[in-house]
């Protein structure tokens, strides 16, 4: 029974916390009315659709803009439930800016110019999964976190199967089965959490660990489930195997936006676990296991994986889907990081990332269109046919690579350089594993990233291409995407003076 | 103060950007010939922005600002600008003599279709020079002493399809590349032992080391690298030879790169750096400077093309600027640089504006001698009557180089010298320094005084034909050639720099030249002006005797030298062809030795690993057909029974995907149990 002096309470605290998720407001809004317009006059003017989600999108985006450079210190809502700090802010920026992107290499796509089946559907899930993984960055408790994440999930299971044919829905069932069964495991392992600590919170887990941060095997047990969980997110091995099937069979826009959006969220809340509950200081003493080793060995062999997998895909879009796999597991390293330089790294990496792969799939896009198929032996001879997409694809692939002169280089040398730090501040060699490893694998991911140049440029078409051209727009789009990698390369300071004014200490 | 410095800086910079603007767009007019008014427009503005600093706004503090650039590890650069007396006044003398011959060449340039390129280049050299003027970083200046060198090579090949031009642009373009070496070897040291290319922490840096440092080698080899780049920009010995080519270009550019500010950028930039070159390395650049300003002076003697005397005795005041700086006086180094700039811009304008003249009479006049050239002296004569104020202007500037009293380069000149002869109390043989000096300044008297009497006097040799009259240049459809050579002129004077004929107030002048300024006066013995107006004078009464006893009315092949000595001048003492005849086939041996090299042992190498792949691949070939193959078909019988086995269940794979999440997992926990 609730008295009248807790209700009050409850309504200061209300009162209290709303100010601070105008972003997330705005976004209900806009996909409520998304819906509604959808209903009125979808049919006549899809259009309308787009400037609506467009807008709300960039309502959206400038009140979160105007959050960051408000808030100050990190603010707890909602009985603990949220945690609005800088980080999670300038998360939010960046993946409503993701959003945005997606929004528009969908406007270039074919299928969606031509069928116009479920335009408003598409619009108002998208918004409501940038929603979810907005929630998810700033979740602080394990009930919001989980809502969050099903958001994003259920949203993502409508959105795969959005070609429409039997190869989609097939990919979109698989999502859905696999998806489910890590729900599953999570949601297990959160009550079993609940059970040990009584709490929901992300407490630190260290403070009631025994003696040596050692703790028992259920609590281990439970904290490896809702790992698992994140990792079926982030696509982390062994929950990876979905990932390819689902993006092949998904609009390429969509698979660009899978690859960013959740990815980034699963990503942040992944490193939030770690670093408030102490994860990587925990070792459950009857199996031996530390979990930083865990989880080292996990992007270890994500990168191995990935990798190599990668090399043999003839399709184009299953390839950036194990390149998508491999980059989480370069992420992965970042989040295992001790110091503050980790998730300096880990955001510097997410922002070239986010610019590397719109800017791939908007060019996998233009090809796909103009040779109607992702496979790569298909795009032979169009370094003739498209010069500009080829020359701005090679520059993007050098960058996912990993190669000077671009942003990708810089971005993994931070990360390196993270590595090695831990390496010699903790002396545990599964750091210099993890170094070595992601070094050898750069040099695998030449082989299979700069096979699209190769087929383009060195390869004859048999029959004559059709030059593809660009409009003013599609140009300074590519241009917005492929100037930052190199001026990133040259000047990495003007993201990190952005980076830096995120107070590590105040997560 | 704070605010004063601020306006300065956005003056600065839209000074220094605007001719390079307008010089861009002027490409894109439609009427090509208003990019000539375009640019010396900007020109214009750019100088009267500068002088509103140096006149009203400068108040003696030292400016730097500027933005940072790179920050990588312990590279620290930053785009600095260094704002100070000395910077300020030479933007003024830069943008100032670069407006002249802009006004000027729009007249000289006038029939040229690709009169905007020309102007173009002649914004983007003031921009890149102004760019040298204002940097406070080695690298910045390093980088702008390149685009210099850049437009230098533009503009003497402007007429890029005359053979000899484009060889006398790459000639420049090389001979500038060996100092430029230097400069680049001399930076990277100084960034390996200071980590550091400011300039004004260098100097501090430099204060702070000892003789006894471990460096010491290094650093003093740091200021010989500095040095190699001023060597090649401002053509000394052994370096000098590009400069005489580099006439090829049109006359107003050779007038504003070539004599007046574009070779005084290495003296400028020793004087911005005196600090570094300690040790044996400031004897070297005295005996450099020595050696080029006496060398280039007897080369001078006996050239008849006009703009070719002009460039020698470019070289030969280099050469005395260099002296100064390498004595320590950097203030009497820029102090001749301005007089010099002065009255050297003006005489090739003044010999832009014969040659045009020249060339009028070559369009106009029927039966002219067979080998009629308009740069040669021989075929002119008697031209003090074309037009007065060419004449008079011309004499004084004559007068200012040869260092006649009541002229600029009087003072000057005794400036540079008597720092010579401070120098020489140094004793050993450095009292050679100063009496070679003398000597020069007699020969620069001779050959000058040749060249005056040539052009001026006399009757006009271009027709064997006593009563045959030249026609006048009249300066009312000639302002653009008449106006910038007389105010040049009247710059010529001594009054612009010191009110004492005699004599000029160093202290003062210094400080107001130089970025570190000297506060000791030494005063000259009265002998030494004496002896050099002595020298002087003979050297003149030789030439015009010499000239009036032979009484040549006519110009003929015959009209040479046989002399062996002096055919050594004609010839430039063979320097170019030592070079030719040695270091270049030996360069061009090298490189074809190389070429071997490279064809036969890296070639070879790299066909050997060829091989080698080739076999390796063959051998991976017939592992991978029936080790992998094997393997894989293994693979994919073994997935074929398990897809039998599964396939009962529907949708198998993702319990299979599953299952083996499941497993993968336990494993990864278990892989550490013991």
């Amino acid at each position: 029974m609730l008295l009248a002096a807790d209700i009050s309470v409850y309504i200061d605290e209300i009162i209290r916390s709303l100010p601070l998720l105008t972003t997330e407001y705005t976004l209900v809004l806009s996909i409520i009315a998304i819906i509604v317009m959808d209903l009125l006059f979808g049919k006549e003017n899809p259009q309308l659709l787009y400037m609506a989600a467009t807008t709300g999108l960039l309502v959206a985006l400038i009140a979160s803009i105007n959050d960051w450079n408000t808030v100050e210190g990190p603010q707890n809502i909602f009985e603990n439930m949220i945690r609005v700090n800088r980080l999670s802010l300038f998360l939010s920026i960046l993946l409503i800016i993701a959003t945005l992107l997606t929004i528009l290499i969908t406007s270039f796509e074919k299928p969606f110019k031509e069928e116009k089946k479920g335009e408003g559907e598409y619009f108002s899930l998208l918004t409501l999964i940038t929603l979810g993984s907005i929630l998810m960055v700033k979740a602080n408790h394990f009930l919001m976190f989980f809502l969050a994440l099903e958001t994003v999930s259920m949203g993502s299971y409508l959105i795969a199967g959005f070609k429409f044919d039997r190869k989609g829905s097939e990919g979109a069932m698989k999502y859905v089965l696999f998806g489910a069964f890590a729900s599953a495991i999570m949601l297990y392992g959160i009550s079993l959490l609940y059970g040990y600590t009584n709490s929901f919170g992300f407490i630190d887990l260290t403070e009631i660990a025994a003696q040596g941060r050692q703790i028992d095997f259920g609590l281990g047990f439970a904290l490896i489930m809702i790992i698992s969980g994140l990792f079926f997110k982030i696509s982390i091995f062994p929950f990876h195997v979905w990932v390819p099937d689902v993006y092949k069979a998904a609009p390429t826009s969509i698979t660009a936006f899978f690859s960013i959006v959740p990815k980034i969220a699963g990503l942040m809340m992944m490193f939030n676990i770690v670093n408030r509950m102490g994860i990587n200081d925990l070792e459950i003493s009857s199996i031996s296991l530390h979990l930083d080793e865990m989880l080292g060995i996990a992007a270890i062999f994500t990168l191995i994986v990935a990798n190599f997998s990668a090399i043999w895909q003839k399709s184009g879009k299953r390839m950036m889907a194990y390149s998508s796999i491999s980059h989480a597991g370069f992420m992965m390293i970042a989040i295992l990081s001790l110091t503050e330089m980790g998730l300096y790294a880990l955001l510097f990496y997410i922002f070239i990332y986010i610019l590397m792969n719109y800017g791939v799939f908007f060019i996998l896009i233009k090809l796909e269109n103009a040779t109607g198929s992702d496979e790569i032996s298909d795009f032979k001879g169009m370094g003739k046919a498209a010069p500009v997409a080829s020359t701005a694809l090679v520059i993007l692939m050098i960058s996912l690579t990993g190669l000077p002169p671009t942003a990708g280089f810089t971005a993994k040398f931070i990360l390196f350089t993270t590595v090695w730090e831990n390496f010699e501040l903790s002396g545990q060699y599964i750091y210099l594993f993890l170094l070595l490893i992601g070094l050898g694998i750069s040099v695998v991911a030449l082989f299979y990233y700069l096979r699209i140049p190769y087929f383009m440029y060195f390869k004859e078409s048999e029959g004559k291409r059709e030059p593809v051209t660009f409009n003013l727009f599609e140009l300074i789009f590519l241009l917005f995407l492929t100037t930052p990698i190199f001026l990133l390369f040259f000047q990495p300071d003007w993201l990190f003076d952005v980076i830096n004014s995120i107070n590590f200490a105040s997560n | 103060m704070k605010q004063n410095d601020f306006i300065i800086n956005i003056l600065i910079i839209c000074g220094w950007l605007i001719p390079l603007l307008c010089g861009i767009s002027g490409i894109f007019l439609k009427n090509r010939k208003n990019s000539g008014l375009l640019v010396s427009g900007a020109l214009a503005i750019s100088t009267l922005i500068h002088s509103v600093i140096f006149f009203f706004l400068y108040k003696g503090n030292e400016i730097i600002a500027g933005i940072p650039w790179l920050n990588i590890g312990k590279l620290n650069i930053s785009l600095d600008i260094w704002a100070n007396d000395a910077s300020i006044s030479m933007a003024l003398l830069v943008s100032f003599i670069a407006t002249l011959v802009s006004f000027f060449s729009r007249k000289y340039m006038e029939d040229e279709p690709r009169i905007h390129h020309y102007f173009s280049f002649l914004g983007f050299f003031t921009f890149a020079m102004l760019g040298i003027v204002w940097s406070e970083n080695l690298f910045l200046m390093f980088v702008f002493w390149e685009l210099v060198g850049l437009a230098s090579y533009l503009l003497i090949g402007f007429w890029y399809t005359k053979p000899s031009a484009a060889k006398a642009g790459l000639k420049a373009f090389v001979m500038n590349r060996i100092g430029d070496f230097g400069f680049m070897a001399g930076m990277g040291i100084l960034f390996a032992i200071f980590h550091d290319l400011s300039i004004t922490n260098l100097a501090s840096d430099y204060l702070n080391t000892s003789p006894e440092n471990e460096n010491i080698f290094w650093i003093i080899l740091a200021g010989l690298g500095i040095f190699m780049g001023a060597m090649g920009k401002s053509a000394q010995f052994p370096l000098q030879v590009w400069l005489p080519d580099a006439m090829e270009g049109p006359t107003p550019a050779s007038a504003l790169i070539h004599a007046a500010t574009m070779v005084a950028a290495g003296v400028y930039m020793l004087s911005r750096t005196v600090f570094l070159y300690i040790g044996w390395v400031s004897d070297f650049i005295v005996i450099i400077g020595t050696i080029t300003a006496l060398i280039a002076a007897f080369s001078a003697i006996k050239q008849n093309d006009i703009k070719k005397v002009l460039a020698f005795s470019t070289i030969s005041q280099l050469g005395y600027m260099i002296v100064a700086a390498g004595t320590g006086s950097a203030g009497a180094a820029m102090f001749h640089l301005f007089t010099h700039a002065f009255f050297k811009a003006g005489l090739f304008l003044g010999a832009g504006a014969i040659i045009y003249y020249m060339h009028q009479r070559e369009h106009s006049e029927s039966d002219l001698p067979k080998y009629f050239d308009a740069q040669d002296m021989r075929f002119m004569g008697g031209l003090r009557k074309i037009n007065p104020i060419l004449f008079v202007g011309y004499t004084i500037m004559t007068a200012s180089l040869c260092a006649i009293p009541f002229s600029s380069g009087f003072l000057s000149k005794e400036s540079v010298i008597k720092h010579a002869l401070i120098y020489a109390q140094g004793g050993d043989f450095r009292f050679l320094v100063p009496a070679i000096l003398l000597i020069t300044s007699g020969l620069t008297a001779f050959y000058m005084g040749r060249q005056w009497y040539l052009v001026f006097m006399g009757k006009s040799r271009l027709k064997n034909n006593t009563s045959f009259k030249l026609q006048s240049l009249s300066t009312s459809d000639n302002k653009q050639l008449i106006f910038p050579i007389a105010i040049l002129a009247l710059l010529s004077l001594w009054i612009p720099f010191s009110i004492n004929p005699f004599h000029a107030n160093e202290i003062s002048l210094f400080s107001s030249l130089t970025s570190y300024p000297q506060n000791i006066e030494y005063s000259a013995p009265t002998w030494l002006p004496a002896t050099a107006v002595i020298l002087t004078i003979i050297g003149l009464s030789a030439a015009i005797y010499g000239l009036t006893r032979r009484r040549i009315s006519y110009a003929s092949p015959t009209f040479t030298s046989k002399t062996p000595f002096l055919k050594l001048s004609r010839e430039q003492l063979y320097f170019n062809d030592f070079y030719n005849l040695s270091i270049v086939p030996g360069t061009i041996k090298l490189g074809r030795f190389l070429e071997k090299v490279d064809m036969k042992v890296i070639d070879g190498i790299l066909h050997a690993i060829t091989i080698g792949t080739v076999i390796i691949g063959q051998i991976t070939k017939v592992i991978e057909k029936y080790f992998i193959d094997g393997m894989v078909r293994m693979v994919a019988y073994i997935s074929g029974v398990t897809g039998k086995i599964t396939r009962q269940m529907q949708g198998g794979r993702i319990q299979l995907y599953i299952l083996y999440a499941v497993i993968s997992i336990v494993f990864l926990m278990l892989m550490f149990y013991r």
